[in-house]
């Protein structure tokens, strides 16, 4: 984005009318340039190294086609800007988009990053969770919005919900160190590496290993750009394949581009390092290496509705359109 | 380091306060070593080697977030004065303008902060938008007062000669108002800062927002506090500098900030009444008409931008509203359940701390500035360490309210007590008069007018607080409520949301306003007609 | 150089029926009840009576600062609108009311610029040595101590050469010995220039020794208790001085022993 953009935009957004104009204003320009945007779950990290992997290492430019990786963030949806053609994919969960298609959106799922559901309960070594069960008489710490996944993690393992003692907490590892709660229901990428390079031992019991099968970081696309924007879904998948691919092959490599490409965003090298490689496991498996990065088949998406079933989400096979990946893999 | 206690306007006696800063340092370095582990506190020694070793980091994002909030600064202050231009120029619109702007301010920044971000795309536009949305108010309702502070025979004089309101404009209520403007300037410094921060959490790819995030996810104690302390320290020395540039320009400090004279009031309850229901039913209409019109002109997406009258299907009609409304009544009262003890304690601590320090002077040397200073901390870099302090229950979050509560009550209040007039005080020390009774029969009936205009706009400032730190720390209550639309994308409650929390704080406000004028009508009635 | 004129030729004054209420209904105040008045062509006319028996109004309503509820005032056949639009008002107030954020020179001249008339920079020197405030041209109102500003104040009112004068309690603000002094050195200024002036007062001492004639009001609704004429020769002769006081305070308890048979009725109900 040029500088000119960006000053542009300071003027706008001084009045009212700016905003919608400048609305108007960046899908006009990104269509001249036949420009994409692809709308990140969170913060610029490793999380996203695939991504950065496909943009350094031209992946997109030689399929013709040009990516705006934007950040996400605690308070950035990802929904909205798929569903107003802001961004042309999105990178959202197997739930999130449940959620959004109940609210009207019209998506769908066409390939799937994180074949293994990312939350994770953490502990600490001397009062460990390692099984659901150990959860009953613990006091575990969440945002209470999770409560959902904590009762289906209970109803696939048969735990009393009601003998765990729920403390609100978000986005901090802090109350488990300090001893408030017993555990935290996170993602095992995120609060338990913040641990580890702070020193700190901790137990991570990954949900999907007890029956909580849920993709996760899900590319969703609306129906309409299935539709008419095959060719840049199609290359835009191309490149986060290849991307991913090459970030599984160098996880240093990966994680140097990442630091390189973002020196403003505080990241630091122990904690990312350590980020990319608990990601690995989470987001290739058998399946992957047998059928290629994003792959489902109706056998894990029945599990997935399964699931969603238990969160109060029922949701047809039709939500997954694999015709995209079939595309980009055949 | 503590940059907020030397900051240009301490006072005298440096050496003491070079003494007392060295000791606050040691507790401080003590404290830290005592709770080392708990990843609560980290002492002045990790922090200024944090800020050292991530100078380079720490000043770009600075850099980025300060960028944003000076643009924000500068929209929103131009708002200010031009919606005060549309009074003074029509004074018929003054009441129902006011009435906008205080809708438009109550906004909740959990909810409008994606929202813009959908409506922008990337880029810093949310980061500036929130940061106009919170400064505009704190100088719009200074000017509003400026604009019309000026003695009668100005304005005769100028009719005198057969000039009409554009000259008295030009020649009077410009010149009369810019002390207001400089003193509304000053509080929105600070405040454009906090509301740029507040954007980043949108997405945004740098910034002091960003890191503060990345330092509370990371346990990150050292990060965090140095972030902290930086953005209160760029706060307060925003606030500093305006306020010196104020001294240097302005001929005449303006005696009372925010405290609005009401309009002569009609003599007769029934048409006081009358007239008030009116301007409530008239803003609504035209809150209701300007959402609805906004949408439709911008052809904003149904998906997020819901209508009116999608609310109102959710909230009243719906075969689910019953439902709806119970989570949403959930949430509010999980919300005021903290919200009002730590508004009234913040209000009360503030009464309490200015009394106290009138009582004895000698306490408070130099406790006016640094009130005034920490009154700019920034709520979203405070939250978490109080938080990280007092945990996530009751105390916490209580806490969090009643300090952004207090410190604008106690500077409020030490300014009122000030507005005593001397000869009044005079008279009672010629009786010997003691200091309780001087406070009882003087000086706490000319702070009162102070005092309530303080805690009017704690109002909504005490919402912001209470949502914020649900948000970011608790997730309980409304905060984490619309904080939760990000995963469900159920922004029919989400908008219902904003419209509880707005209407809310509306009511809160009128709530403060009714009080305070059946307490001045007894103790300061000058205070109520014009 | 010769100064110029300082005013010019005034106009009769005449308000017939002169009326003005506040407020209404229950709160319905009578601040003047129907009076009609008349002031000569170039005479100087000090109105006295109690503390809000409504002369201030009286003055306002002539200045076209306040509408009458009833009646009608002609200045030489021309509302008080007109007069206005022709700049050929001027008026001093109790405080100085002098903008507080421009200089003696700037604040006399925006009088000139209000009524239109092109800026003249030699004769705002003028009238400003001629209050004598030379050396103070750049001064700030702040700078100033009271009789200084009333000094700027008058300045102020004369450089536009207005025709009509009127001067609200003007010296009621500032000390009996600057008072005295203003009076010796201010109204020579006007004077004898054919301005017609009004001044609100309540010096009966100052209005006998400026005026050449001094009208007394009873208290609310006011009514006029004495109309004096203060022949010319008064201003050098002190025993003449001395009855005419005595005369307009006689005027003045008058004023008082009706209002109070006024008030008894009212009392007994």
């Amino acid at each position: 984005m040029t500088q000119f953009d960006l000053s542009r935009r300071h003027l706008l957004a001084m009045g009212l009318g700016g905003v919608g104009a400048y609305a108007l204003g960046s899908r006009g320009l990104m269509a001249q340039q036949n420009q994409v945007a692809l709308q990140l779950s969170w913060l610029h990290s490793v999380q996203f190294a695939g991504s950065y992997i496909a943009d350094e290492r031209g992946f997109w430019e030689s399929r013709g086609l040009s990516v705006r990786l934007d950040a996400g963030g605690p308070n950035a949806p990802v929904e909205p800007p798929v569903v107003t053609g802001t961004a042309l994919v999105g990178i959202s969960a197997a739930d999130y988009t449940a959620a959004a298609v109940q609210q009207g959106a019209p998506f769908r799922i066409i390939g799937v990053a994180m074949q293994n559901n990312p939350f994770a309960i953490a502990s600490l070594p001397d009062n460990p969770v390692n099984t659901p069960q150990d959860l009953e008489g613990k006091r575990i710490g969440m945002p209470l919005a999770n409560m959902p996944v904590l009762r289906t993690l209970a109803t696939l393992n048969n735990v009393d919900i009601d003998a765990i003692e729920v403390i609100p907490t978000q986005y901090d590892a802090a109350p488990l160190v300090a001893g408030e709660v017993d555990c935290l229901l996170c993602w095992s990428t995120d609060l338990p590496v913040a641990m580890f390079v702070r020193g700190i031992d901790s137990v991570t019991m990954l949900m999907a290993d007890f029956g909580y099968t849920l993709h996760s970081q899900t590319y969703i696309a609306t129906e309409d750009s299935i539709a008419n924007r095959r060719a840049e879904l199609v290359a835009l998948m191309a490149g986060e394949v290849a991307g991913w691919n090459a970030y599984r092959e160098d996880l240093d490599a990966a994680t140097d581009l990442t630091l390189a490409r973002f020196p403003d965003a505080g990241l630091d090298r122990p904690t990312q390092i350590e980020q990319a490689r608990r990601q690995v496991p989470l987001m290739f498996s058998d399946l992957t290496d047998a059928q290629g990065f994003g792959w489902f088949t109706e056998e894990t998406v029945a599990r997935n509705i399964e699931t969603l079933a238990l969160l109060d989400m029922p949701v047809e096979p039709e939500l997954w359109d694999r015709s995209i990946l079939e595309e980009v893999h055949g | 380091m503590t940059p907020a206690l030397r900051l240009p306007f301490v006072p005298e006696p440096v050496f003491r306060q070079m003494a007392a800063m060295l000791v606050t340092l040691a507790l401080w370095q003590l404290a830290a070593m005592g709770l080392a582990g708990r990843y609560m506190l980290a002492g002045p020694v990790e922090v200024v080697q944090h800020i050292l070793q991530n100078y380079g980091l720490l000043s770009r994002a600075l850099w980025v977030t300060f960028q944003n909030a000076a643009w924000g600064f500068v929209a929103g202050n131009l708002a200010a004065i031009g919606l005060a231009l549309i009074v003074a120029l029509v004074p018929q619109t003054r009441m129902l303008v006011a009435a906008l702007a205080l809708v438009v301010f109550c906004l909740p920044l959990v909810a409008t902060g994606p929202i813009l971000r959908v409506l922008y795309g990337p880029g810093p536009g949310p980061q500036i938008t929130l940061a106009a949305l919170a400064v505009y108010y704190t100088t719009f309702i200074p000017l509003l007062v400026g604009l019309r502070a000026a003695p009668a025979s100005w304005f005769d004089l100028i009719r005198l000669y057969g000039r009409g309101a554009w000259t008295v404009f030009v020649q009077v209520r410009v010149m009369a108002s810019l002390p207001y403007l400089l003193a509304g300037l000053q509080i929105a410094a600070p405040a454009a800062f906090l509301g740029a921060m507040v954007g980043e959490f949108t997405g945004a790819d740098r910034g002091i927002g960003v890191l503060a995030l990345r330092a509370m996810r990371g346990l990150d104690v050292e990060a965090t506090w140095a972030i902290a302390l930086i953005a209160a320290a760029v706060s307060m020395l925003a606030y500093g500098a305006i306020g010196r540039i104020t001294r240097t320009k302005a001929d005449t400090q303006p005696e009372m900030l925010m405290a609005v004279k009401p309009e002569p009031s009609a003599q007769l309850v029934s048409a006081r009444v009358f007239r008030i229901v009116m301007l409530v039913a008239l803003t609504a209409a035209l809150v209701i008409a300007l959402w609805w019109a906004l949408m439709e002109i911008f052809a904003l997406n149904r998906f997020f931008a819901k209508r009116p009258d999608d609310v109102w299907r959710y909230l009243v009609t719906a075969p689910t509203a019953q439902a709806n409304r119970a989570v949403l009544w959930a949430a509010t009262s999980a919300s005021l359940e903290y919200l009002i003890p730590g508004y009234l304690a913040g209000l009360a601590l503030g009464v309490a701390g200015a009394l106290a320090l009138t009582l004895a002077p000698a306490l408070g040397s130099g406790v006016l500035p640094v009130a005034i200073a920490l009154r700019s901390v920034p709520i979203v870099t405070t939250a978490p360490l109080i938080v990280l302090a007092l945990g996530r229950g009751a105390a916490g979050t209580i806490t969090i309210v009643a300090v952004m509560t207090f410190f604008p009550a106690l500077v409020a209040c030490l300014q009122g007590l000030r507005q005593t007039p001397g000869q009044v005080l005079d008279v009672m020390r010629l009786y010997a008069t003691n200091p309780v009774t001087r406070l009882w029969y003087a000086q706490i009936p000319a702070m009162l007018p102070a005092f309530f205009a303080a805690a009017r706009l704690s109002v909504p400032a005490a919402i912001l607080a209470i949502t914020v730190a649900e948000w970011l720390a608790t997730g309980r209550g409304l905060g984490a409520l619309m904080a939760l639309t990000a995963s469900t994308s159920d922004y029919n409650l989400l908008w219902s949301a904003i419209v509880v929390v707005t209407l809310g704080a509306c009511i809160g406000y009128g709530l403060v306003s009714m009080v305070e004028r059946a307490v001045l009508v007894r103790v300061a009635p000058e205070q109520l007609r014009n | 150089m010769a100064s110029p004129a300082m005013t010019r030729t005034g106009p009769e004054i005449r308000c017939t029926d002169l009326a003005k209420n506040f407020g209404k209904g229950a709160t319905l105040l009578e601040a003047v009840a129907p009076l009609s008045l008349s002031f000569a062509a170039g005479q100087m006319t000090a109105l006295v009576g109690p503390s809000g028996c409504g002369k201030s109004t009286v003055l306002r309503m002539i200045a076209g600062l306040e509408q009458p509820s009833a009646g009608q005032i002609l200045l030489g056949g021309q509302t008080p609108q007109d007069m206005q639009r022709q700049g050929a008002l001027a008026m001093a107030f109790q405080d100085a009311s002098l903008l507080p954020w421009r200089s003696v020179r700037g604040n006399v001249a925006l009088a000139r610029k209000l009524a239109r008339l092109p800026g003249d920079t030699a004769a705002v020197e003028d009238i400003i040595a001629r209050v004598g405030l030379s050396g103070f041209e750049d001064a700030r109102p702040a700078e100033l101590s009271g009789g200084m500003r009333q000094r700027v104040a008058i300045a102020r009112c004369l450089i536009t050469q207005p025709r009509v004068l009127l001067l609200d309690e003007p010296f009621g603000a500032v000390d009996e010995l600057t008072r005295a002094r203003l009076n010796l050195e201010l109204p020579p200024l006007w004077q004898a220039s054919g301005t017609t002036a009004l001044m609100v007062t309540h010096s009966v001492r100052e209005a006998v020794a400026l005026a050449d004639r001094v009208l007394v009001f009873s208290s609310r609704p006011a009514r006029v208790v004495g109309d004096i004429a203060i022949p010319a020769e008064a201003r050098s002769d002190t025993a003449l001085q001395g009855a005419l006081v005595e005369q307009v305070n006689a005027a003045l308890a008058q004023g008082w022993s009706d209002h109070a048979a006024h008030a008894q009725p009212w009392a007994a109900q």
